[in-house]
């Protein structure tokens, strides 16, 4: 049985983890591949206008899996993976706007995660899952229990300066991993959603030009959980969105402590949530004597040469004040 | 303590009412204008949706009122006004105000805190005091809910443009200056004789909801008055929300409330099985609802870039197509025109009378 994990959205967060649960119930697990030209553009043509980069470059994604014969497609609804928080309101609709706006479309696997009530939690979730496809419960269970375990992995791999696709690769692919080192005089932290920051598409691989500039990056992933929670209590309220709090709380602790050199916010253009928490940023940067930081704000024009230069400025400014 | 809040419909009028009941000095903003947009749009983020910034917009024309203090609603999500009275906040004191802010949030659990910013409210009053103040500001609302629903249907219908509404906005001040339950008992008897007497065509007139956002569905200056444009245009409208569903929403967890709440649920489960925040989930349940009490239209409000009724406006052509129920969704943001609006509700109007030819063929 095929089971294809469109590559977007919450796939940064999650993927190692749905895989290893997957395969460990049985399942073939396909995704899609790396964000291109031709999966944006059956992104764009198959969702709506209005909505943000990162949904319709999942749109891309899902046709592109839907097209590839897959027997199920896999799009959970994660409403909440915190008790006192939710996620964007388009994670708790997302299966219904893709239900809904795509034809043609393999069953979905949309089992709800919620946290916040006892009949929604991952294992429940996981069961039904197994459930869906035919598994045994034992089997489910210690399925479930090893991609936790791999989740911790992957996450351990990111606090170690990793990225997902590096994370992913040494996990799956038993391939080491050299970290580059030395050369790198200044340091700066890009933050915003793993979906944008990761995805080399949309964001013209920022990370890739930094890299050539001589520049050692700092992302959200690579902060420990007690660092982003400590910062995110300095927010005046308590910010009721988990992924987005987490974007807080790295870009406050990595300015408070001045732990880079500055800060490269990364959102996306009609993104709700990162529409509030920049300003929270930018505010934020001021009151700490003016900590540098640039926003850099994705759509699907942004073009190559005019972050190519945006970067490079900044870079150089950095280098200027030190 | 000169408190303001922002601007939303006919809000101002039960809050004026319950803070001055409570002895609070109380600062009005003006009624949203160019101007309000203006210098909201200014201090926000540029992606913020519109209901944040002409909030601002209203506080900032307030603050030079002379007000001091804020009174905001909170939230705990999942969409973004629960944040916007934190960032607001936040922006006004970078610009170098010295503003209170006293941010309601939805009591859901923690009463503590809500009862402490209720007492900070109610001026040192007992709590009886404030609960009697609020249910006063609370009538004077329903009043005028009760008067608009009415209003609507003559709108369609009168024979002057305008009559209507005229009397309507007359009896919104009287209210505002009426101190008693008697004297408000009085007013709506006679508004409703005054609208009675309207004089009105022998019509039947095409029928449209009006659904979407709330704040945008409740304020005429932002979403371009579209119901009496539609009024102006012989068709009876309805909305799918009124202030004191808000209000009662927010405040006072009802019995009513809960039902309405599962009602909405069932109503848009085929399409939509969860709730998104904002008024997403009703966007779509109306859709449902409105088809089945045989409406000839709806009409969806939402603000750019506003996450749940981006949702809903995903969803609602595959609603429309099922049920043949026609929907017309209108974005608006600083940049919306009266003329686009008009000319795409002309449309809707004309092709919703085309169909209603062919169906009697
Ligand atoms: S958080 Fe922003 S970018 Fe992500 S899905 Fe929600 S609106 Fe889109
Ligand atoms: S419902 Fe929409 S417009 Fe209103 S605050 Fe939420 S996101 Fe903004």
């Amino acid at each position: 049985m095929k089971v294809g994990i469109p590559r977007g959205l919450l796939f940064y967060h999650y993927y190692p983890m749905w895989k290893v649960f997957l395969e460990g119930i049985g399942a073939e697990v396909i995704t899609s591949p790396p964000t291109s030209k031709e999966i944006l553009n059956l992104g764009t043509k198959s969702s709506h206008d209005d909505v943000c980069l990162p949904v319709k470059i999942f749109f891309g994604h899902t046709v592109y899996l839907a097209g590839r014969k897959v027997d199920f497609l896999f799009i959970p609804r994660v409403v909440a993976v915190e008790k006192e928080a939710y996620t964007c309101p388009k994670f708790l609709g997302l299966p219904d706007v893709v239900r809904n706006t795509l034809e043609n479309l393999p069953p979905l696997i949309d089992a709800t995660v919620n946290v916040k009530r006892k009949d929604k939690s991952p294992l429940k979730a996981a069961l039904e899952i197994g459930k869906q496809l035919g598994a045994p419960v034992s089997r489910i269970k210690s399925a479930y229990r090893e991609a936790c375990e791999n989740h911790w992995n992957y996450r351990n791999l990111m606090l170690k300066g990793f990225t997902p696709d590096e994370a992913i690769d040494i996990l799956f692919k038993e391939r080491g991993w050299e970290k580059k080192e030395g050369g790198r005089d200044i340091k700066i932290g890009v933050i915003g959603h793993p979906y944008n920051v990761y995805d080399r598409f949309p964001t013209l691989d920022l990370l890739g030009k930094l890299e050539e500039l001589g520049v050692e990056v700092v992302t959200g992933e690579m902060i420990r959980q007690e660092d982003i929670e400590h910062h995110a209590q300095f927010l005046p309220k308590r910010l009721f969105w988990s992924y987005e709090r987490d974007i807080v709380g790295a870009a406050f602790y990595l300015i408070h402590k001045r732990k880079v050199d500055g800060i490269i916010n990364v959102v996306s253009f009609e993104c709700g949530p990162d529409s509030l928490i920049t300003e929270l940023l930018q505010s934020e940067a001021r009151r700490n004597d003016n900590f540098p930081m640039m926003v850099i704000t994705l759509d699907e024009h942004t073009g190559e040469a005019g972050l190519q230069t945006r970067v490079e400025a900044f870079v150089d400014m950095l280098r200027r004040r030190k | 303590m000169r408190v303001t809040f922002p601007h939303m419909g006919n809000l101002w009028l039960g809050l004026k009412t319950a803070l001055q009941e409570l002895g609070h000095e109380v600062i009005v903003p003006p009624k949203p204008s160019k101007r309000t947009l203006t210098l909201g749009s200014q201090r926000s983020p540029e992606f913020a949706c519109l209901p944040l910034k002409i909030n601002l917009g209203c506080f900032l024309e307030a603050l030079e009122a002379g007000a001091d203090t804020i009174i905001m609603a909170g939230g705990v999500g999942p969409c973004r006004f629960g944040y916007y009275g934190a960032v607001q906040k936040r922006i006004l004191e970078d610009l170098g105000y010295n503003v209170r802010f006293i941010i309601f949030d939805p009591p859901q659990g923690r009463w503590r805190e809500f009862l402490n910013d209720l007492r900070r409210v109610g001026n040192g009053k007992p709590l009886y005091k404030i609960f009697s103040a609020l249910l006063f500001g609370i009538r004077k609302l329903e009043i005028m809910d009760y008067l608009e629903k009415i209003g609507h249907k003559i709108k369609a219908r009168e024979v002057n443009k305008g009559e209507t509404t005229h009397i309507l906005e007359k009896t919104l001040h009287k209210l505002d200056d009426a101190s008693s339950y008697r004297e408000i008992r009085r007013i709506r008897k006679e508004a409703l004789e005054e609208l009675l007497s309207v004089q009105r065509k022998k019509i039947d007139p095409l029928r449209v909801a009006i659904t979407g956002e709330i704040f945008v569905v409740l304020e005429p200056f932002v979403n371009m008055d579209v119901e009496n444009e539609l009024g102006k245009m012989d068709v009876e409208v309805e909305r799918a929300l009124y202030i004191t569903d808000w209000v009662k929403e927010h405040l006072i967890p009802s019995i009513q409330g809960i039902r309405k709440h599962h009602l909405l649920e069932k109503m848009s489960k085929p399409y939509l099985g969860h709730f998104v925040g904002g008024d997403g989930q009703l966007s779509v349940a109306s859709a449902v609802i409105y088809a089945k009490r045989k409406f000839h239209g709806m009409v969806h409000l939402m603000p750019f870039t506003c996450m749940p009724e981006i949702i809903a406006q995903s969803i609602l052509p595959r609603v429309s197509k099922d049920l043949s129920f026609p929907v017309l969704t209108l974005v608006f943001d600083e940049h919306t025109g009266k003329a686009g609006v008009l000319t795409r509700l002309e449309a809707f109007v004309d092709l919703l009378q085309r169909r209603r030819v062919v169906e009697v063929h």
